[in-house]
């Protein structure tokens, strides 16, 4: 139960990191997929069922928003002020991370270093 | 066996158990000529076609009629064409290699959660109401009531089994199979 809440801990899965990365200029389906591919250089590749499954969610969370139904009826959507924010935090929150990794790599190093010697 | 040269129906065992198998059928079907139509009775209605080279996948999402159309932009945008939706439930085909639909544990999770809501309850309601029919039965049979009547109850209570039954037996098929994912 608690899953299907998880927008509310404010902590973005992977995808949904990537989603909302992509709908910092408005797009629809096929322009986020394709931008996540070309943003990771195929490394992150996101299926449609994901995606739709994703920003059902994130609408609901108001962190994104469709936009108006304009050129051939296919939905831009594009992220809210929440969304911006919320996009921010996690973005530092990951640099603090992979900041947490190399301090501890570098730690390890010195301690085997300090060990031969 | 079977006249009529355009359709045919082939049985499913059920895709709440074998999902992948009987995609993995309908696949080989198509490469044979047998393209996936519709749902039929217990099974699957297949019409004759060119043979193909492509895969299915199946999705759970209850939506109303305004979100069907992006839903489906969203999947041919991925490259996945919509084949048949029978309410909840919703076939893709696409060619080999595509992309799958789900490409995260959490959202692949999630589809389950949506497939189990309605056997849950109707599991629950039914059940219950088979209890119900056959304490009614049991309870009339032994006050003497009209033979008439007991056998009212003893059907009734028959007829919420046989939904009860399946019903149960298809949410633990879809609990396990989130459990397996968690």
């Amino acid at each position: 139960m608690s899953r299907n809440n998880s927008m509310v801990t404010d902590q973005l899965t992977d995808s949904a990191y990537y989603i909302l990365l992509s709908l910092l200029v408005p797009r629809h389906g096929y322009a986020i997929m394709k931008y996540i591919e070309e943003l990771t250089e195929g490394e992150v590749i996101m299926g449609p069922a994901t995606l739709y499954t994703l920003i059902k969610k994130m609408v609901a969370a108001d962190y994104i928003t469709a936009g108006d139904v304009e050129d051939d009826r296919r939905k831009p959507y594009g992220v809210t002020k929440k969304g911006k924010q919320i996009i921010d935090n996690e973005i530092e929150r990951r640099s603090r991370m992979v900041r947490h990794g190399m301090n501890a790599i570098q730690q390890a190093k010195e301690v085997s270093d300090h060990e031969k010697k | 066996m079977r006249r009529n040269k355009e359709i045919r129906y082939i049985a499913s065992w059920g895709l709440a158990f074998a999902e992948e198998r009987e995609m993995k059928k309908l696949r080989n079907w198509a490469s044979k000529g047998w393209l996936f139509e519709s749902f039929g009775f217990l099974g699957f209605k297949l019409r004759k076609g060119e043979a193909q080279n492509i895969v299915y996948s199946l999705d759970y999402n209850t939506l109303d009629a305004n979100e069907l159309q992006d839903y489906y932009d969203t999947f041919r945008a991925g490259g996945w064409e919509p084949v048949c939706s029978l309410s909840n439930i919703h076939v893709f085909s696409a060619k080999p290699g595509t992309v799958p639909i789900y490409t995260d544990r959490a959202t692949s999770y999630e589809k389950y959660s949506r497939a189990i809501v309605n056997f849950k309850w109707s599991g629950l309601i039914f059940g219950l109401l088979t209890l119900i029919g056959f304490a009614a039965y049991y309870y009339s049979d032994n006050n003497g009531f009209s033979i008439a009547l007991s056998q009212v109850f003893f059907i009734f209570a028959t007829l919420c089994l046989m939904i009860a039954l399946p019903s149960a037996m298809v949410y633990c098929a879809y609990r396990f199979r989130k459990l397996r994912l968690k």
